[in-house]
C-alpha cells in the first residue's frame, strides 16, 4: 500500500467482497465456457481426424496393398496384359479408399464395382479360380450404402468359400447378403477387421435399423445378412 | 548345390521367388509349400539349406513352422512378407533375412549373398564313417558308400561288395550328412545320390546292381530334386 502511494497510484478499493462476488462470477463463467468449449471442439475435430485416419488405415491395409503389387511384379513377367489388368484393378480399388466422403454413403452401384475389383485382385492373388454368383436386382444399384461396406463383408466371406453376393429390396430395407459354402480357405488369413466393425457401423449411422445377422446356409454354409434402411441417392 | 524351399500361400509370389533365384545357379529349389503344415513336411522331407518363409499362412504362421522344426540342423531362414513389423521376431528366431514385398532383384540378391556366405563357412558335413570291427577301427570315405541300410540301433553300410556295421541310428546318420549326397529313400533305406542309376515306379537301381525299394513318397521326391 505504502508503494502503490509512493507511486501516486492511490488506493485500491475493494468494496464489500460479497458484492463482488456476485458481479463478478457472470464474468469468469464467461471465461471459462469459452476455454473449455475451445477445448471440446478441438478435441472433437482432433477425435474426428483420427477417426477419419483409421478408416482410411482400413480401406487401404498395407499388407493387402504389399501382397497384391508383389503379385503384380510376379505375373508381369508371365502375362503382361493380366499384370497390367491388375493394377487398373488396384488403381480403382486405391480410387475408392483414397476418396472423401463427407456423407458416409454411396450408391451401392459403386460399392460392387469395389468389391469386384478386390475379388478379381484375390484371385489372382490366390489362383483359386474364385467364382461369384452375383444377383443384384435391378434398379437397386442407386440405393445409398455407407461407403466400404461390402469390401470388408467379402473378405470375411472369402476366407469361408464365398459363393453368392445378393442384392434385393425388402419392404423399406435394403438387403444384402453373402454367402459362403463353409470351408476353410485360410486365404487371406485373419487379417481383415470382421464383422464387428461393420456392425457397429451400421449402429451408428442407423440405430436399430442397420443389423448384421448370420444363418446357416446349403448345409455347411453361412449367409451374412446385412439389412439397411432402403434410400435411393439423391 | 544348394537346395531351397519356397513357403508362400500364392502361387504368384512362390514363382517370383524362383525367377529371383534364376541367375543363382547353385541354388536349386527342391520344394515348395503353400501353407504351414505342409511346409513343415516338405521342410523335414527335403532337408534343404535354405527356406524362403512367409510368415503368414493360412493355417499356422512361419514362426510356428519354425517352432515345429527340430533345432540341430535347421536350413537358413529369409522370411519374405509384406508386413514389416515381424522383423524384431524374425531376427529374434536368427532368421538370416527379412524382405519386404514386393522384393527386388538387388535386395534378393545380398540376401542370397548373405546365405551363400553362411553355408560356406558352416561346419562340413560328415566325409567319412568311423568302423569299430573286434579287432580294429577303421575309416569308410562316405563317397565310397552305396546305401544306407537301417537296422534298428545300427546302420549296415553297403559299398563296393562289403558292408560295415555303425552304431548309430539312419536318422542320426543322416543328419550329419550332407543332404546333396544322401537321400532317404524308405524308412529303412538312404541312398548315395552319386550311386543312384535308375528310379523305377517303387524302386531305385544303385551303380552295384543291387535294387533296393523305396516309399512312393519318396521317389517322387527324388524325381523332383533330379528334374532340370
Amino acid at each position: 500500500m505504502a508503494v502503490f502511494g509512493l507511486l501516486g497510484l492511490g488506493i485500491y478499493d475493494y468494496g464489500i467482497l460479497w458484492i463482488r462476488y456476485f458481479m463478478e462470477l457472470p464474468m469468469q463463467l464467461i471465461i471459462y465456457g469459452v476455454i473449455a468449449g475451445g477445448t471440446i471442439s478441438w478435441d472433437d475435430r482432433r477425435r474426428a481426424a483420427q477417426l477419419e485416419l483409421e478408416n482410411l488405415r482400413l480401406q487401404l491395409q498395407p499388407h493387402f496393398l504389399f501382397n497384391t503389387l508383389n503379385m503384380i511384379s510376379s505375373v508381369v513377367y508371365e502375362s503382361p496384359a493380366k499384370a497390367d489388368e491388375m493394377l487398373c484393378r488396384l488403381s480403382e480399388y486405391l480410387r475408392d479408399a483414397l476418396a472423401q466422403h463427407p456423407t458416409q454413403e454411396v450408391p451401392l452401384n459403386d460399392e460392387i464395382s469395389v468389391a469386384k475389383a478386390y475379388l478379381a485382385i484375390m484371385e489372382a492373388r490366390f489362383e483359386n479360380g474364385l467364382q461369384i454368383d452375383w444377383q443384384v436386382d435391378e434398379g437397386i444399384g442407386n440405393a445409398v450404402v455407407p461407403y466400404f461396406l461390402l469390401q470388408p463383408l467379402a473378405e470375411n466371406s472369402l476366407r469361408h468359400g464365398l459363393s453368392a453376393i445378393r442384392a434385393f429390396r425388402e419392404g423399406d430395407s435394403l438387403i444384402i447378403a453373402l454367402d459362403d459354402i463353409g470351408i476353410q480357405t485360410g486365404d487371406g488369413a485373419g487379417m481383415g477387421i470382421g464383422l464387428g466393425n461393420t456392425r457397429k457401423r451400421l449402429a451408428r449411422l442407423y440405430g436399430s435399423r442397420g443389423t448384421i445377422d448370420l444363418a446357416p446356409h446349403s448345409g455347411t454354409g453361412t449367409t451374412v445378412k446385412v439389412k439397411l434402411p432402403y434410400k435411393a441417392a439423391v | 548345390m544348394k537346395r531351397v524351399v519356397v513357403v508362400d500361400d500364392e502361387p504368384p509370389a512362390r514363382r517370383k521367388l524362383a525367377r529371383l533365384l534364376e541367375p543363382h545357379g547353385t541354388f536349386r529349389i527342391v520344394g515348395e509349400a503353400g501353407a504351414g503344415r505342409a511346409a513343415v513336411a516338405v521342410i523335414e522331407e527335403f532337408r534343404p539349406d535354405l527356406v524362403f518363409l512367409d510368415v503368414q499362412l493360412p493355417d499356422i504362421s512361419g514362426f510356428e513352422v519354425l517352432d515345429q522344426l527340430p533345432e540341430t540342423n535347421r536350413p537358413l531362414i529369409i522370411f519374405v512378407t509384406a508386413y514389416n513389423h515381424y522383423a524384431v521376431e524374425a531376427f529374434n528366431v536368427r532368421a538370416l533375412d527379412y524382405l519386404l514385398k514386393p522384393v527386388s532383384q538387388t535386395r534378393f540378391n545380398s540376401a542370397l549373398e548373405r546365405a551363400r556366405h553362411h553355408l560356406e563357412t558352416r561346419t562340413s558335413y560328415l566325409q567319412r564313417f568311423l568302423v569299430k570291427d573286434d579287432r580294429i577301427t577303421y575309416f569308410v570315405e562316405a563317397q565310397q558308400v552305396i546305401w544306407l541300410e537301417s537296422a534298428r540301433n545300427y546302420v549296415v553300410l553297403h559299398s563296393n561288395g562289403e558292408t560295415h556295421i555303425v552304431r548309430a541310428t539312419l536318422e542320426g546318420l543322416l543328419e550329419r550328412l550332407d543332404p546333396a549326397q544322401f537321400t532317404r529313400i524308405s524308412r529303412f533305406a538312404a541312398v548315395n545320390l552319386a550311386k543312384v542309376e535308375a528310379i523305377t515306379a517303387a524302386t531305385v537301381l544303385l551303380s552295384n546292381g543291387e535294387e533296393i525299394r523305396a516309399s512312393p513318397r519318396h521317389i517322387s521326391g527324388l524325381k523332383s530334386a533330379h528334374r532340370v
